[in-house]
């Protein structure tokens, strides 16, 4: 019932946190790549590391089905959840940004419609300037709202630019800094403290030393 | 087609008669408690007037709340907190009195919370606010009454994670931040974001001392002598001493009380939404992830109210505290059941009936009914009842039979005044 538990999201952020891990000396053994399991256990049987999808990290761990998660900050500032984020992994590194067409301005005339996967954030960051908005949802290949006439922009996650590039777009601002964060249920920090500690700060001198 | 009348809308839910006698027998324990305290039990209106609610600083955002408009076109808003509509009521019609008041309360709370979450948005909270009084030892009794009433309850691996309310406040005071900066730097605290704490007091000019004290807060959570010890690194000004000693007045008299293995504290509680003034605290469990119990100081919440009176207290969701005495498998379990059915012949109807009358009044659970050939049914209807004994009191003999073991017993009906005088005769076998 002690065990601590991990939550993560299966793809290229797990794999780089499992690496961080394993330096850490966190190690799960039956853990492979192709491996379609959702639990795995550590050598000491005290960890269980779990796969979720990443916009389901936070919730587990705010609801404490999970004690520790590591997930991008674009999930966290997306979705507000009630949990301690003790550590920037500083993997997974990009920026969400508003793209459309060179030269694009935004006025308060219209209202700017975007399309967008990450409508919270979209709406808090133009709210915030004063500009009147209508977010339209999309749930992937957001780079196509703009040229199929859906959406004045977008707004989504930039690593390369290169997709953005490649369909005729440019970035015409950047609204924050992504990268995955070390998440901590509120109250396992401090009913697990020994053990959750000694893991984040096992961690911590792995994120030193890269 | 959704037939609506058979859903519900989310947040809500059915309570069965044996999960509600579990929490019923809870709510009589903690009323109990309560009252041994001294407190007295009250309730307030399951709806108030918006602003009530609006006009206090800090409390229930607005979008938590459920909205009714009034027929004269109010806005009424259904209970969202306990403590703020108490304070009102105490500050009303106690406005002259000097002496402490003890309110306990249990009620339902209404909260909108984010959709498709699991929250629930009716549960019900218990809690005590205790008015009149700012010495510590009142602080140290609301929060030993909270460790006491959870080892009650059957749990063990708690703790209460002490903080205090002023001390961000304090330490911020001198630094000349706006609110929106200020604002900021307690989301990171709160959420013991390090990294993006010290990258955003990098960009902030202000007293390198207070940029040191702020970085350390956050970190200073875990057993009550150790942080206490550390605390002294980041008293920065005289208000801060005063903080920290009151927690530590506190902690000595728990201590004293037997408590220190329950406590532990966190300094880098922000308090950035609510009406608390001094020492706060939540309880957890080992185990289960949501905090249990939350409560503290709050001295200008009745000020509000135009009396100003020093107050503290603290609340917990019965629910919750179900849910998690659940994981540690102490909640007795309840089979909701009957002692006696009874069924009657149209000419034994009075004497039954009083009979069954006489039996209640000796604390058994007696159920009747009237005999129509229908013995079948009676058999089938007896176990669907969950009753302990059939009782058939058909022509001239009373047949009693224990359901469990199909032990047998008959009585004269002519001999029923013999029954009547020692009703409990009919369980012994």
């Amino acid at each position: 019932m002690d065990k601590i538990k991990i939550a993560l999201a299966k793809g290229r952020l797990a794999k780089e946190a499992i690496e961080i891990m394993g330096k850490a000396g966190i190690e799960f053994p039956d853990y492979t790549e192709k491996s379609r399991k959702l639990i795995f256990h550590d050598k000491t049987g005290r960890l269980r590391m779990i796969f979720v999808k990443p916009w389901d990290v936070p919730v587990y761990v705010e609801k404490g089905a999970a004690d520790i998660g590591i997930v991008g900050k674009d999930v966290l500032m997306e979705n507000k959840v009630d949990v301690y984020e003790v550590a920037d992994l500083g993997i997974g590194v990009c920026r969400l940004c508003v793209a459309g067409y060179n030269g694009q301005e935004f006025n308060k005339k219209k209202k700017l419609k975007i399309g967008t996967k990450f409508s919270n954030s979209a709406k808090e960051y133009f709210n915030k300037r004063g500009i009147p908005t209508e977010v339209i949802k999309l749930n992937g290949s957001v780079e196509l709202a703009p040229i199929m006439g859906l959406s004045d922009v977008i707004v989504d996650i930039v690593e390369s630019g290169n997709t953005l590039k490649e369909n005729g777009l440019v970035i015409l601002e950047e609204i924050f800094d992504i990268s995955a964060r070390l998440i901590v249920n509120k109250v396992s920090l401090k009913t697990k403290n020994r053990e959750i500690d000694d893991i984040i700060e096992k961690i911590e001198s792995v994120l030193k030393e890269r | 087609m959704v037939l609506y009348k058979e859903l519900f809308p989310e947040g809500v839910d059915d309570i069965h008669s044996d999960e509600y006698e579990i929490k019923e027998n809870l709510v009589a324990d903690i009323r109990t408690i309560f009252k041994s305290y001294g407190y007295r039990q009250v309730a307030t209106p399951t709806f108030e007037f918006y602003d009530l609610y609006l006009g206090i600083d800090g409390t229930i955002d607005v979008t938590e709340m459920f909205k009714i408009i009034d027929s004269d076109g109010r806005i009424l808003v259904l209970r969202p907190d306990a403590t703020i509509p108490v304070a009102r009521m105490a500050a009303m019609n106690y406005k002259h009195t000097e002496g402490y008041l003890k309110l306990s309360y249990i009620t339902n709370i209404f909260r909108h919370s984010e959709s498709e979450r699991g929250n629930r948005r009716e549960f019900t909270q218990a809690g005590i606010e205790y008015m009149g009084s700012s010495k510590t030892w009142c602080d140290a009794e609301v929060i030993s009454m909270g460790i006491k009433m959870l080892l009650e309850f059957g749990l063990e691996d708690f703790h209460i994670d002490m903080g205090h309310a002023g001390l961000l406040g304090q330490l911020l005071e001198g630094s000349g931040l706006e609110n929106r900066k200020k604002a900021m730097l307690c989301k990171f605290i709160e959420d013991k974001n390090y990294s993006e704490l010290s990258t955003y007091l990098e960009r902030l000019s202000m007293d390198e001392a207070i940029k040191k004290a702020i970085i350390k807060l956050p970190r200073l959570y875990g057993k009550p002598a150790d942080v206490l010890e550390r605390a002294e690194e980041i008293i920065v000004n005289e208000e801060m001493r005063k903080s920290i000693e009151n927690l530590k007045d506190v902690y000595k008299i728990l201590k004293a009380q037997g408590m220190e293995n329950y406590i532990l504290l966190d300094l880098g509680f922000t308090n950035q939404f609510n009406y608390y003034t001094g020492v706060i605290y939540k309880g957890y469990v080992s185990n289960y992830g949501r905090v249990l119990l939350s409560g503290g100081r709050y001295d200008k919440l009745m000020s509000q109210f135009g009396v100003s009176k020093p107050a503290c207290g603290f609340g917990f969701n019965v629910d919750q505290l179900i849910e998690a005495m659940n994981i540690y498998e102490i909640n007795q379990t309840y089979d909701c059941h009957t002692d006696f059915y009874m069924v009657c012949s149209e000419e034994n109807m009075v004497k039954a009936y009083d009979l069954a009358e006489r039996m209640r009044s000796a604390g058994m659970i007696v159920e009747t009914d009237i005999f129509q050939n229908d013995l079948q049914f009676q058999v089938f209807n007896a176990g669907f009842r969950n009753a302990n004994h059939l009782v058939e009191f058909i022509g001239d003999e009373i047949i009693v039979r224990r359901t469990g073991d199909k032990a047998i017993k008959t009585y004269m009906v002519k001999n029923c005044a013999r029954l009547m005088k020692d009703p409990m005769e009919m369980q012994k076998f």
